[in-house]
């Protein structure tokens, strides 16, 4: 169904080939999983699957590919989509309207289609994924699992043959990552060709029937699933775990760091998210800080950080009361959204010239840099350096880890264990279980109505 | 199989349809940011406004893109205000006249063809919305001196939003986000 | 976070959002030929009674704060004039208000069509009226980004925030450098990159090989329509008349 040959891929802007020599076929009823390191190439592979390259991103495109056996040169997107569809990392990124309804019917609307059949398709594809009661809501308010549901759902209701997902559980919940394992599934009964493309492993361990793993833009090695259970490859290739053994973390008991008393807040006209709560951040030590999606955790961080207003509350850093106002000097805040978070014109520039932080993040070769050139891992690094460079006693970051491999995710925990071991109170925001088992000393998990 | 070619690709379109949205929104917020009807303010807005303009003229270079850029934010204010729809044809006139300029200055690849394109732009567009304003305000000739010193007060940023355009694009050259 | 303009549970949400823009186009060149001030007030009275049953009271009093704070500053600026040069001096008749009359019907206007009218109706009017792919498609792009810009903005000044302490008017005067660098830059950045996203989705979704498109949810035309058309030959009519010289 996917049948790539002899692929070698530049992009138009640089000499160097990004996709080197590769040969690929994925059968119905298939699922490949191609993995690698960050820049290896392999979301640059599923681009010339779907179409985008050479459609859309320019470039010189040497070999052959066909879907469903058509020559990908030969067709348009809008063809080549007739029978592919895609699935990005942030599926927001791919709606194109900004109400549920509309997203699952412009497609067909793009495609001349009769009212009555875009009307049916919707309600069917809609009950399929049980998003009815969402289809008048804004694609703005949807939590990241019902995101990926309207982006399947748009997808499928156009009755592709093949998919290609690119890092599809990156912003999801394990609970959402296990929910996608089982469509996948079905999909896969179903007779789809699928080529996902991912850091993380774990979830295809029952459904991924090839394995792929590329490095600078070549496949290096191949096989069944079992290949990723071999640590030294794992290593090698700088992976993530393939599976996940779910330790408990036991919580020490608190003596120094961050107390925060009686905390009650509410967003105007909302019910209270927190409501007298009482919660000890301990220093030295990297804490994961964990609950279901809408529980408060980012509203926690930014009472933290004083960027929202307490309605009641007392902060206490090491003893000492700190006022709401003064939080802010106290504290560093990496949001998702790297973009938001780079001004300097240089990658030096947006750490203060800390060159060592560069270092340690192995981001030195790229000081002289604009930062928006780096790559999404860069540039996550980044973010990160330039929280720890303002050297404050608290740091917290939300999902520092999301969409990156193994290696990546070994570094920032390697960081961040040294700020620890400066005393500093470190909150990671987190859904990564891998990170959480490897990186983080305590998990505080917030769940409603209940007190840590 | 529909192969059907089209001038604009769709990654111009969308870029055209962004900026007219940035250009409205962050044109707005930086003239409520500073208080409305003052100079300052005034001044600041036309230096954000002109910049994007100047920042999607090297981002889509491609001749027509003015004229598609007045059609669509005259478009916009058309469906969301119903107003507009006296002004849209002279500004029309007026993109088309400065995509000419820009063609037969040195052409789309030519910053200073860009720059005196946008300048002159600046100056038509403002000259209708004056005209215009006359037949809103003319028992009240008043009104029109204050609307005439505002607009020349605010092309004070025009002139200062060419070059930080300018400087702009330079920046997101080198970010590799703005393609030589 | 939900930014879109909600069409409200009112008697304007249920007319046909094409009849509510040919209203508001067709009054926004009526009203200019219009310059007796017992048509204006008139006109100004009826645009009243168009959307007050909105309850839209807060939006109409900023409009109207808008020009009130017009209104002084042309009071204002006609006094200096006068200080300067006697024949500019201030009117005193009711002809100074006549511009304020129009820019306050103008503003009842469009203030029943935005706030009647949500994202979708007004996507579905693109939609119905068949336009080209090159009209439909940035200007559909506009709608997409405009909500999801206004929290990237949000996000923009929260970072600003966490990395420097403050950011108000203030630092934007003073430092305007540092208010191109920390708030524009990033969002021209932010602005390219949704740019580069919403073409790809939209290739994807096939618009790429399209003129035209199907609205699947077209809005039904209903009484209500065909009685705002003939109250709207009526005040044409009445306010002609009492143009006295006519139109």
């Amino acid at each position: 169904m996917i049948k790539l040959k002899d692929i070698e891929y530049s992009y138009s802007f640089q000499k160097e080939k990004v996709i080197k020599n590769i040969s690929l076929e994925i059968k119905p009823s298939e699922v490949v999983l191609i993995t690698g390191e960050s820049g290896c190439g392999k979301s640059t592979l599923a681009k010339i699957a779907n179409g985008l390259i050479p459609h859309y991103f320019k470039g010189s495109l040497l070999g052959e590919v066909t879907v469903c056996g058509t020559d990908n040169l030969d067709s348009t997107i809008a063809d080549i989509s007739r029978n592919i569809g895609s699935l990005f990392q942030d599926p927001e990124q791919q709606f194109f309207c900004n109400d549920v309804e509309s997203e699952l019917s412009f497609a067909h609307e793009v495609q001349g289609k009769k009212i009555d059949e875009i009307k049916n398709s919707v309600a069917k594809y809609a009950n399929k994924f049980e998003i009815e009661n969402i289809l008048d809501s804004s694609i703005f308010s949807l939590s990241e699992g019902e995101k990926q549901k309207v982006a399947l759902a748009s997808i499928l209701s156009l009755k592709p043959k093949c998919l290609v997902l690119d890092e599809p559980t990156a912003n999801l919940s394990p609970e959402a990552t296990e929910q996608l394992g089982k469509e996948i599934a079905i999909l896969k009964e179903a007779g789809f060709a699928i080529m996902i493309v991912d850091h993380r492993l774990y979830w295809l361990a029952q459904i991924a029937d090839k394995v792929l793993i590329m490095k600078n833009g070549e496949v290096l090695k191949s096989g069944n699933f079992d290949i990723l259970h071999n640590s030294q490859t794992r290593n090698d290739f700088g992976l993530r775990n393939s599976s996940l053994s779910l330790e408990k973390k036991s919580n020490s008991i608190f003596c120094k760091g961050l107390e925060i008393k009686n905390l009650t807040f509410a967003y105007k006209n909302k019910t209270a998210i927190f409501k007298d709560y009482n919660i000890n951040f301990q220093s030295g030590k990297i804490i994961a800080l964990c609950g279901a999606n809408g529980i408060g955790k980012t509203t926690l961080s930014r009472l933290i950080t004083g960027l929202l207003k307490t309605k009641k509350g007392e902060f206490y850093l090491d003893g000492i009361e700190i006022k709401s106002k003064n939080l802010l000097k106290r504290t560093s805040l990496v949001l998702q959204n790297m973009d938001h978070q780079l001004y300097a014109r240089t990658v030096a520039d947006e750490v203060d010239g800390k060159l060592e932080l560069l270092e340690q993040l192995q981001l030195a070769k790229f000081a002289a840099r604009h930062p928006q050139s780096l790559s999404g891992g860069q540039k996550q690094r980044l973010v990160i350096a330039a929280a720890i460079a303002r050297n404050v006693d608290i740091i917290i970051l939300d999902e520092p880890t999301s969409g990156l491999d193994g290696k990546n995710m070994r570094i920032i925990g390697d960081v961040l264990r040294k700020e620890a071991k400066r005393n500093k109170i470190i909150i990671v925001i987190t859904h990564d279980l891998e990170f959480i088992n490897k990186c983080c000393d305590e998990q505080l998990t917030i769940k409603k109505g209940e007190e840590v | 199989m529909n192969k059907e070619k089209f001038y604009w690709e769709t990654r111009e379109l969308v870029v055209i349809g962004t900026f007219a949205a940035l250009i409205k929104i962050v044109s707005f917020l930086v003239a409520i940011t500073g208080g409305g009807m003052n100079p300052i303010a005034m001044v600041a807005k036309n230096i954000v406004s002109t910049a994007l303009l100047i920042i999607l003229v090297f981002n889509v270079r491609k001749f027509g893109v003015l004229s598609l850029y007045v059609l669509i934010s005259g478009m916009i204010t058309i469906l969301t205000m119903g107003r507009g729809l006296m002004l849209l044809p002279g500004i029309l006139i007026a993109g088309f006249i400065c995509d000419l300029i820009i063609k037969f200055c040195g052409g789309y690849k030519s910053s200073f063809a860009i720059i005196a394109g946008v300048a002159l732009f600046d100056i038509f567009y403002r000259a209708i919305s004056l005209s215009l304003g006359y037949l809103f305000m003319r028992e009240n000739p008043q009104l029109l001196y204050f609307a005439g010193i505002t607009v020349a007060i605010g092309y004070i940023g025009c002139i200062i939003g060419l070059f930080t355009g300018n400087i702009f694009a330079k920046e997101l050259k080198h970010a590799g986000i703005i393609k030589e | 976070m939900n930014l879109q303009i909600k069409s409200g549970d009112n008697y304007l949400a249920n007319i046909n959002t094409l009849t509510k823009l040919f209203i508001t186009l067709f009054f926004s060149i009526f009203i200019v030929f219009m310059k007796d001030e017992t048509a204006l007030i008139f006109l100004f009275a009826s645009s009243c009674l168009y959307v007050l049953p909105m309850k839209k009271y807060k939006a109409m009093l900023i409009g109207y704060a808008m020009i009130l704070l017009m209104f002084i500053s042309s009071i204002g600026f006609s006094y200096l004039l006068g200080l300067m040069a006697k024949r500019y001096g201030l009117k005193e008749d009711f002809a100074m208000l006549i511009p304020f009359l129009r820019v306050g019907f103008m503003i009842n206007l469009t203030l029943a069509l935005t706030l009647s009218s949500g994202v979708k109706k007004l996507v579905n009017v693109l939609k119905t009226l068949k336009f080209p792919r090159t009209i439909f498609l940035p200007t559909i792009v506009i709608f997409r980004f405009l909500p999801s810009f206004i929290n990237d903005v949000k996000q923009i000044h929260e970072s600003i925030k966490i990395k420097i302490g403050h950011f108000n008017i203030l630092t934007m005067i003073s430092s305007p450098r540092l208010f191109i660098r920390l708030m524009i830059i990033p969002a021209v950045i932010r602005a390219l990159r949704a740019a580069d996203d919403l073409s790809a989705a939209a290739e994807l979704k096939g618009i790429s090989g399209i003129n035209k498109i199907t609205n699947s949810n077209p809005e039904k035309w209903c009484w209500k329509d065909g009685l705002s058309f003939v109250i709207l030959a009526s005040i044409v009519a009445i306010s002609t008349v009492l143009n006295q010289g006519g139109v």
